[in-house]
């Protein structure tokens, strides 16, 4: 499946995949990451769940520190 | 017109979580911009350190960050209205440090503080706003420190520069970054961006 994550084209494997499984398949460890889609916010506790289809847009933000 | 926008900002409340360097230079913006009730939350006090970024003095050194704050915007404005909250911030005192306020400038150091204040910011209520920043440290690249808009949250910076012994925070980049809050602030509060060349 294509999704665009972060304004770039990715394949995943499967049909759906949840936030969280994209976390895992790019490697983002940072814990403190803002993650939409479609421009749509989804909460921390909801990456599990959530699941990304064919076509969505990914955003996938880190939090550094600064400030 | 004018008059309209000044009696907008004027009536709004915006809380400013962290009065670091974004937190002190977002809040004197405001401050100057005619924002008539600022409140501003942090537990630290001013270091000899601190001014090489943050929007303090020499003679303020060891009071709490909060009130010299306070003292800085009546030097500008006695009619602005800035409630010192000299408290840590956590995910349980958010709501109430910031009853009120429309919207909340995250403004704080570190990555995890910076989460949970957004997290609790857009939970206090279904209408309240939340800017943040993430990744403003070193110096440069200034063109980079973008807005991206995602609902009610906006965030400012590269995503990427943060802190390091080789990306100190810089009075220039975190300046130009605390006064892109601030402009997003009255993005908010005046209902979009002004009109360009109007």
């Amino acid at each position: 499946m294509r999704v665009i994550v972060n304004f770039e084209p990715e394949e995943v494997p499967g049909e759906t995949v949840s936030i969280a499984d994209l976390l895992r398949i790019k490697r983002y460890t940072f814990p403190l990451i803002i993650a939409r889609i479609d421009g749509r916010l989804i909460e921390r506790a909801d990456y599990e769940t959530t699941l990304v289809s064919e076509g969505d847009e990914v955003e996938l933000y880190h939090l550094v520190s600064g400030g | 017109m004018r008059n309209e926008l000044r009696k907008r900002l004027k009536s709004a409340r915006v809380g400013i979580a962290g009065a670091g360097g974004l937190g002190s230079n977002c809040a004197v913006a405001l401050a100057r911009a005619g924002v008539g009730h600022l409140v501003v939350a942090d537990f630290d006090v001013v270091q000899r350190s601190n001014l090489d970024r943050q929007y303090y003095f020499l003679d303020q050194i060891g009071k709490h960050k909060t009130e010299a704050l306070r003292e800085n915007i009546a030097r500008i404005d006695p009619d602005i209205r800035v409630d010192a909250k000299a408290l840590r911030l956590d995910a349980g005192n958010v709501a109430v440090a910031f009853a009120g306020c429309s919207v909340v400038v995250e403004a704080l150091d570190d990555a995890a503080a910076k989460a949970m204040l957004i997290e609790a910011a857009l939970a206090i209520s279904p209408e309240t706003l939340v800017v943040a920043a993430s990744g403003i440290a070193g110096w440069g690249r200034v063109e980079e420190l973008g807005v991206r808009r995602m609902g009610r949250l906006f965030l400012v910076g590269d995503l990427e520069s943060a802190v390091s012994d080789e990306l100190p925070p810089m009075a220039s980049r975190v300046g130009v970054a605390a006064c892109m809050e601030a402009d997003l602030v009255l993005e908010i509060l005046l209902g979009g961006s002004s009109p360009k060349g109007a």
